[in-house]
């Protein structure tokens, strides 16, 4: 061999050696960097689980609060003023007109904070989901509406209804209930509309309201948002997909899409 | 590493390309050795990292005083009549010294029990066989080439369970900050060239292709500069402060 060809040939292996060493080093750090992606995806899998769970517990707990509130005002607060009404009633005051009067009155008084509070129980409960399901619970939030100064209330259904998990049609419930509160808290609107529709495996709760609306804008940045801030926390513990469509001066629209 | 072991080689200047890779590994030895000194002291810096500084000069040293062609170069053979005796004995203790070395270092970053068992079973299998290969009348007394060989099987095995281990990892890091990963890349691809470049040299040698078989450990010389050149890379690490 020709020292011109040895050279040739000494080149020809070391490029093929680097060749060779450059390749097993990318093939390495693709490996690799492909374990991290999967390592992060992984990662990010577990923590988006450890948040729902997280976030479940939260609501069961608030859950749990509201039942024991609502059993505490239907069992002892509600007894309390039974028996005060009772008290009053079975008083010997039949000379007195003026002191009758007064006690009419209270009496009067105290049956209309007992409707009050049996109104606040009941909408803690989440017995009349079990009992009677997520459109018995809202034709009974709709008649406790039609009690208070809103002229205009009116539920719909649409499509066949459907069955929903019990813990699925109570966090609806709350959301609906937290929607309304929003609507009589701040919109002024004199005209609620709650449209609850069945289609294509989904369940699509709409609240329209003629109120006078907010740029959704703030949504992002204001703090003093707790109760869109809870309503979007339960509909993705269902994973339900939340919006809210406002225009200032024209109303609001809240969607819920919940599949079953 | 030294750039090569074979001892066989008469004192006639060998051809071009192997002074030329010679002296590529020399350079690349003497750059490498001041990158260690400057980064492997940091103290964010593994522990088994300081190791490499004194590796990287003793591995110099030995080239510099020793080397048979640099001295033949250079006109000054520092053991005077006694240069291929002492050049013998100088690679094969750094053969031992290197083996060591990079046992230590892997020792240090692997993490599976049975490998380091091994390594040490193997480490002192190889101590008895360079005790008994330097007895009168054995093959060690002339060559330093299976011992280099055995030297590289040894160290590749637990390189070899670094990249398996590598991924076995629960927690990926970013090997791009990991020196060990370039300096085992280094040794594994520097060792894994000598097996068969020592295995066909000596064949080719052994037949009188003696300008082809000393050519063909240049080769061997430029892998060594590339893995000192990974040296460098895992040396210059950005570690994190954690």
């Amino acid at each position: 061999m020709q020292d011109k060809e040895i050279v040739i040939s000494i080149v020809i292996i070391c490029t093929l050696l680097i060749i060779i060493l450059i390749g097993f080093i990318a093939v390495i750090l693709l490996l690799y960097r492909k374990k991290q992606n999967l390592f992060n995806i992984r990662l990010e899998s577990i923590k988006a689980n450890y948040d729902k769970e997280l976030l479940k517990t939260q609501l069961e707990i608030q859950e749990n609060t509201f039942q024991y509130i609502s059993r505490e005002i239907h069992d002892n607060i509600g007894q309390f003023i039974s028996l005060a009404k009772l008290h009053l009633n079975t008083l010997e005051i039949r000379g007195n007109p003026h002191a009758t009067s007064r006690v009419y009155d209270a009496v009067e008084l105290l049956t209309r904070a007992l409707d009050e509070l049996r109104d606040l129980s009941r909408s803690l409960s989440s017995e009349i989901i079990r009992n009677g399901g997520l459109t018995k619970a809202i034709e009974q939030l709709v008649t406790q509406l039609q009690k208070l100064a809103i002229p205009e209330v009116l539920f719909e259904i649409c499509g066949d209804y459907q069955f929903l998990d019990e813990q699925k049609e109570i966090f609806i419930l709350r959301i609906l209930q937290e929607a309304i509160n929003n609507v009589i808290r701040h919109s002024g609107a004199d005209r609620i509309r709650i449209l609850l529709n069945y289609e294509n495996n989904n369940l699509v709760l709409s609240i329209y309201d003629n109120g006078k609306g907010f740029d959704t804008a703030i949504i992002h940045h204001q703090k003093n948002t707790a109760g869109l801030s809870n309503m979007m926390k339960r509909a993705k513990m269902i994973s339900a997909e939340f919006r809210i469509e406002s225009v200032p001066h024209s109303g609001t629209v809240i969607t819920l899409i919940a599949p079953y | 590493m030294i750039s090569n072991g074979v001892v066989s080689f008469g004192l006639e200047m060998p051809p071009t390309i192997f002074l030329i890779s010679n002296i590529s590994a020399f350079v690349t030895n003497l750059v490498t050795l001041t990158f260690a000194i400057l980064y492997c002291y940091r103290d964010v810096n593994p522990r088994y990292l300081r190791v490499f500084p004194l590796y990287l000069a003793i591995s110099f040293l030995v080239e510099l005083l020793v080397n048979q062609y640099f001295t033949l170069l250079l006109g000054f053979p520092l053991f005077g009549k006694h240069q291929a005796f002492a050049r013998h004995m100088t690679y094969k203790l750094f053969t031992l010294f290197e083996l060591f070395v990079f046992s230590w270092f892997l020792y240090q970053i692997l993490y599976s029990d049975r490998m380091k068992k091994g390594l040490i079973l193997l480490l002192v299998l190889f101590c008895l066989f360079f005790l008994w290969s330097s007895l009168p009348g054995q093959p060690g007394q002339s060559s330093n080439d299976l011992a280099v060989n055995l030297e590289s099987l040894i160290v590749i095995i637990p390189c070899l369970v670094y990249f398996k281990e590598l991924f076995a990892r629960p927690v990926p890091g970013d090997l791009l900050r990991e020196p060990s990963f370039w300096l085992v890349t280094g040794i594994f691809f520097y060792l894994a060239t000598i097996i068969p470049l020592f295995l066909s040299g000596s064949y080719l040698y052994d037949r009188g292709f003696r300008k082809i078989a000393i050519s063909l450990y240049s080769i061997n010389n430029f892998a060594l500069s590339i893995a000192y050149i990974l040296f460098i890379k895992g040396f210059t690490c950005r570690i994190r402060r954690s």
